[in-house]
C-alpha cells in the first residue's frame, strides 16, 4: 500500500480537521473575496461580472431609486424622503460652498455623484451577508488617481505653468529650496494613497471587526451549557458595533468628498 | 488577503467608471433639475409669503393711524360739544342740583376704595360652578 492511502492515517485525520475547521469558522477576510458571477471579455479584455460589480449595481440602483422615490411627487411641503434628500443636498452643497466657494458651482454635480455613491455602497455593504465595494483597495484607489489626475489637469488648465509654484512656498531660502520641493511634491502625490487607504481601511477592518465579533458569538452559542448563555454578551457588543460602522460608512463618504473638495480648492486658490 | 489579488483588478475598474458616468449622467439630466426647481419654488414661496407679510402689516399699520385720527376728531367733538353746548347750562341755571351729583361721586368713590383692598377682595371665598361637583351631581 502506499503511504499515506490509508484514510485512517494521522496525516488524513489532521486535514480533515482543518478543512472541517475552515468550512465551521470561515476566515474573516473570506467576505472580501470576488467571485466572477457572469465571465465576459470586451476586446480580449476581462470585464467580468463579478460580486463587487454585482453589489456596485445594487447601490446604484437603490441609490438611483431614492432619489426618484424622493422627488415622486414634488410638494411644497415635503415628504419625508423628500426632506432626507434635500438635506444630503444641502450638505453636499455646504461642502462645496465652504470650501470651494462659488467657483466652485461647476464641480458641483461630481461631488454630489461622488458622495451619494460612496454612502450608498457603504451602507449596502452593512447589510449582512452583501458584499462592501469600497472594502477593495483597486476600486478607492481608482477612484482617488482619477480625482487626482482631474484635479492637476484642473489645475493646469487654470493656473497654466503657474500651477507648478503650488510646490515652493514664498519666501523660502534657496539652501533649503530643493528640499522643500522634494518635501512638497511627495506630500502632494501622497494624497492619493491617503484618501484611497483611509476609505479602504476603515471599510475593511469594520467589516472583518464584525465578522470576528460574529464568529466568536456563533463558536460561544455552539459551545453549550453557560458559555451559550453568555454569548450575548459578543451579541450586545456586536449590535454596538453595528450601529458604529453605519456611522462610519456614512461619515467616511463625507471624508472623501471632502477631502477631494480641499484638494480641489488647492489647486484653485493658490498662495 | 482578497484585496491584493490585483487579477481581478481590470473589471473592478471597468464597472467603476461605468458605473459613475451613469449616476453623473442621470443625476445631471434628470434630477439636479427637479433639486433646483424645487429650491426655486421655496425661495418664491418665502418672497410670497415676506410680500403678504409687509402689505398686512402696511395695511395694519394704515388702519391703526387712521383709528387714532378718527377717534382724537371724535373726543375734539365731545369736548366741543361739551364746551359749547353742556357746561353752559350747568353754570347758567343756578336750580340744578349739583349735591345729588357729588353724593353719588362721592359713594362710588367710597364703594370704589372699599373693595379694591386686596385683603377684602382675599378674603371672599370664589366658589366655580364647575368645582362644585357634589352639588352639581346631586342636581
Amino acid at each position: 500500500m502506499v503511504e499515506g492511502s490509508n484514510p485512517s492515517s494521522p496525516d488524513k485525520i489532521n486535514n480533515y480537521t482543518i478543512n472541517m475547521s475552515t468550512f465551521l469558522i470561515s476566515s474573516p477576510l473570506e467576505q472580501f473575496e470576488i467571485v466572477t458571477i457572469l465571465p465576459l471579455t470586451l476586446l480580449g479584455l476581462n470585464i467580468s461580472l463579478t460580486n463587487s460589480s454585482l453589489f456596485l449595481g445594487i447601490s446604484l440602483f437603490i441609490c438611483i431609486f431614492w432619489l426618484v422615490l424622493s422627488f415622486y411627487k414634488v410638494t411644497l411641503i415635503p415628504s419625508n424622503w423628500q426632506l432626507a434628500q434635500e438635506t444630503f443636498y444641502s450638505l453636499t452643497s455646504n461642502i462645496v460652498k465652504d470650501n470651494l466657494g462659488f467657483k466652485g458651482e461647476v464641480y458641483f454635480p461630481f461631488i454630489l455623484t461622488l458622495h451619494s455613491l460612496l454612502l450608498f455602497c457603504n451602507l449596502v455593504g452593512m447589510v449582512p451577508y452583501s458584499f462592501t465595494v469600497t472594502s477593495h483597495i483597486i476600486f478607492t484607489f481608482t477612484l482617488a488617481l482619477s480625482i487626482f489626475i482631474g484635479i492637476n489637469i484642473i489645475g493646469v488648465r487654470t493656473h497654466g505653468f503657474k500651477f507648478f509654484s503650488l510646490f515652493l512656498p514664498k519666501g523660502v531660502p534657496l539652501i533649503i529650496m530643493p528640499l522643500l520641493v522634494t518635501i512638497e511634491i511627495v506630500s502632494y502625490i501622497i494624497k492619493v494613497f491617503t484618501l484611497s487607504i483611509r476609505l479602504f481601511a476603515n471599510m475593511t477592518s469594520g467589516h472583518t471587526l464584525l465578522k470576528i465579533i460574529a464568529g466568536f458569538s456563533w463558536t460561544m452559542l455552539k459551545a453549550g451549557g453557560l458559555l451559550a448563555f453568555f454569548h450575548i454578551i459578543p451579541l450586545a457588543l456586536l449590535l454596538i458595533l453595528i450601529g458604529l460602522e453605519l456611522g462610519i460608512a456614512a461619515l467616511q463618504a463625507y471624508v472623501f468628498t471632502l477631502l477631494t473638495c480641499i484638494y480641489l480648492n488647492d489647486v484653485l486658490d493658490m498662495h | 488577503m482578497p484585496q491584493l489579488d490585483f487579477t481581478i483588478a481590470f473589471p473592478q475598474i471597468f464597472w467603476l467608471f461605468l458605473s459613475f458616468f451613469l449616476l453623473y449622467s442621470i443625476i445631471v439630466h434628470v434630477f439636479l433639475p427637479i433639486f433646483v426647481k424645487s429650491f426655486k419654488a421655496w425661495k418664491k414661496l418665502v418672497i410670497a409669503n415676506n410680500e403678504s407679510f409687509n402689505h398686512l402689516q402696511k395695511q395694519l399699520h394704515l388702519k391703526q393711524t387712521s383709528l387714532i385720527t378718527l377717534l382724537n376728531q371724535n373726543i375734539i367733538k365731545i369736548r366741543t360739544t361739551f364746551e359749547k353746548n353742556i357746561l353752559p347750562t350747568f353754570t347758567s341755571d343756578t336750580t340744578f342740583d349739583f349735591d345729588l351729583i357729588n353724593q353719588k361721586l362721592a359713594k362710588v368713590l367710597y364703594y370704589n376704595t372699599l373693595y379694591c383692598d386686596l385683603n377684602v377682595l382675599d378674603s371672599i371665598p370664589l366658589k366655580p360652578k364647575f368645582l362644585n361637583l357634589r352639588s352639581f351631581n346631586d342636581k
